[in-house]
């Protein structure tokens, strides 16, 4: 165990500095895109109201042109610009966490394969920091809207404001969803399916690092059966045999399904790296 | 402990941010909407469930459910494990009748009464799909005991696209509405002889004209003995507008169509905004009105 968490922290750190990077970017372009949005109505507004110099005229603004609300600021590039840019990072990195090791300096997989640890705490380490990176990501955004709601109610006048909780507004916006499901069994469904994924591509790797070039037919026949098996409830229970399982019946199948997924590429990516994955 | 700060800094961040967030949602404020009985059947209330949508400047959308038990933000409900949007009386099918009901999705499949729940389906046969069979599963409610029937149907094709829209049951015979491309169809099927013993065409496309279509209006109860089956023929222009509507009953007990009158002042311009229902007593239309609130008719 103290192998394990002493891995995944050495995992982490690796990436530490690109991975704060990432956050520093995600804060300042938000607060950017809040300013901006806030601005930009304000400056409008203002133009507006100032030629027709009426007591009344914010009022008739924002009964003509509609309030400004919080969910304005999320539909901008600089709001959800640096989440792409973390999710596009992830996903890069997921390749990049297996193969700097083999082809960055020094070979530093010789190192790794030369610790006194089991060799299958490599594959569930560097599973491990993905998984907490990006659930990390995710708790930076949850962490910063609060901050953010805080300060687009500190610089809109209460006139041209719609009030709304940060929670309204999340759940308003159709893109956070993916990211925030509205349920708690939602936000386990949705990120363990992302972290299957996850390990079918480690898997695929890790066949690719012991066959070669057999590995990467081996890695892609992998990911499509792993795919098949996927949506074979599915494709059994909803076009074969429509109706004969109940709707969550065929839910928790999926569940079942996945988790086996999951299951059997950690097995086979244990013993492939313990195995067959060469220098 | 310094190596270590990268790792604990997130760890803590998930471990208090995501929890905390849930938490909050799932906290959140119930809407308050009630559903108060002004007159009628109380015995009804658990078969109401109603779906608003609050939005302001088209921003901010709050979809509710209302039903007896109270109001839920949609939002916050799971899209996952809140899949069934089935009625009450399905969903009480499926608790006391689990084994009977695996396979029968077709809500206006279903009739019930004191002895019986029967249900009708027409689907293409396994390994042959261009043909149709119709299945009648009937569960007798006493013994428990399911009898299940499957029969070739006459006059269908898989090009047909046939639909059981009403079951309903006279005498020893379940009477099966069916519509298709080329009309509605009613099928006379014997329980005891497990066969249909007969059929009646009740609305013909060829000879209401080409473009003619035909929908089935919503019943209060679709699974309820009722002795008539109402419907609407439409017939459309080459452009999709709606020329000619005309509502029709169907009495399953005398075999006879009836045409209904629709109210005189009524423009078929607005026909988008009629909406009909019927139970086994009265056919009612409402109209939207333009400055809001509804015209109720009974026709």
């Amino acid at each position: 165990m103290k192998s394990f968490v002493k891995l995944v922290n050495f995992e982490i750190n690796r990436f530490a500095k690109i991975y704060w990077s990432l956050v520093a970017i995600t804060i300042l372009s938000q607060f950017t895109s809040v300013f901006l949005t806030v601005h930009c109505y304000i400056s409008q507004a203002n133009g507006i109201v100032y030629h027709q110099s009426l007591p009344t005229a914010q009022l008739a603004y924002v009964k003509h042109y509609g309030s400004i609300s919080f969910i304005d600021c999320f539909g901008t590039v600089w709001f959800m610009g640096p989440i792409a840019l973390c999710a596009a990072a992830m996903v890069f990195y997921i390749f990049l966490i297996w193969y700097r090791d083999w082809y960055g300096k020094h070979t530093f997989i010789y190192r790794l394969f030369m610790l006194p640890v089991e060799r299958w705490n490599l594959y569930l380490a560097k599973a491990a920091s993905i998984l907490l990176m990006v659930l990390g990501f995710i708790a930076v955004q949850i962490i910063l809207l609060p901050v953010e709601h805080f300060f687009f109610n500190a610089i809109t006048p209460r006139i041209y404001r719609m009030d709304m909780t940060v929670a309204d507004a999340v759940l308003s916006f159709p893109y956070f969803n993916l990211l925030l499901p509205g349920a708690a069994i939602d936000f386990l469904f949705h990120y363990g399916l992302g972290f299957t994924v996850v390990l079918v591509i480690f898997t695929a790797i890790l066949l690719e690092r012991s066959f070669r070039m057999k590995g990467i037919l081996l890695g892609l026949l992998y990911g499509f059966l792993s795919f098949v098996l996927f949506w074979t409830p599915d494709f059994l229970f909803e076009v074969l045999l429509p109706g004969v399982l109940h709707q969550q019946e065929l839910l928790w199948i999926e569940v079942a399904t996945t988790a086996i997924i999951a299951g059997y590429s950690i097995l086979l990516g244990g013993y492939l790296i313990k195995y067959k994955a060469t220098v | 402990m310094r190596r270590y700060i990268n790792l604990l800094v997130i760890l803590v961040a998930v471990v208090a941010a995501i929890p905390l967030f849930y938490t909050a949602l799932a906290a959140g404020k119930d809407p308050g909407l009630v559903l108060k009985r002004v007159s009628g059947n109380e015995n009804e209330i658990p078969n109401v469930k109603i779906t608003a949508m609050d939005s302001q400047e088209k921003r901010l959308n709050r979809m509710f459910s209302i039903t007896s038990s109270g109001s839920h933000d949609l939002r916050r409900e799971s899209s996952f494990l809140s899949l069934d949007e089935d009625p009450a009386w399905y969903k009480q099918y499926v608790k006391q009748y689990p084994r009977y009901m695996r396979g029968k999705t077709d809500q206006g499949g279903f009739y019930e009464d004191k002895q019986m729940i029967a249900y009708a389906e027409i689907k293409p046969q396994p390994l042959h799909r261009s043909r149709v069979a119709l299945y009648v599963g009937v569960l007798d409610k006493k013994t428990k005991k399911i009898k299940t029937m499957k029969m070739k149907v006459p006059g269908f094709t898989k090009q047909s696209y046939p639909s059981v829209w009403d079951v309903q049951k006279t005498g020893n015979e379940l009477k099966v509405a069916a519509g298709m491309d080329t009309g509605i169809r009613v099928y006379r099927v014997s329980l005891p002889e497990k066969k249909i013993t007969g059929d009646k065409v009740i609305a013909q496309r060829e000879q209401a004209g080409r473009m003619a279509q035909y929908t089935q209006l919503a019943e209060t109860d679709v699974n309820k003995p009722n002795h008539i089956l109402a419907y609407q023929e439409e017939k459309v222009d080459d452009d999709g507008t709606v020329k000619e509507m005309t509502t029709f009953i169907y009495n399953y007990h005398t075999n006879e169509t009836k045409k209904l009158r629709l109210p005189k002042d009524i423009s078929l311009r607005d026909s988008d905004n009629w909406k009909f229902v019927y139970n086994g007593k009265t056919v009612y239309m409402a109209i939207t009105k333009k400055n809001g609130g509804a015209r109720l008719f009974n026709l």
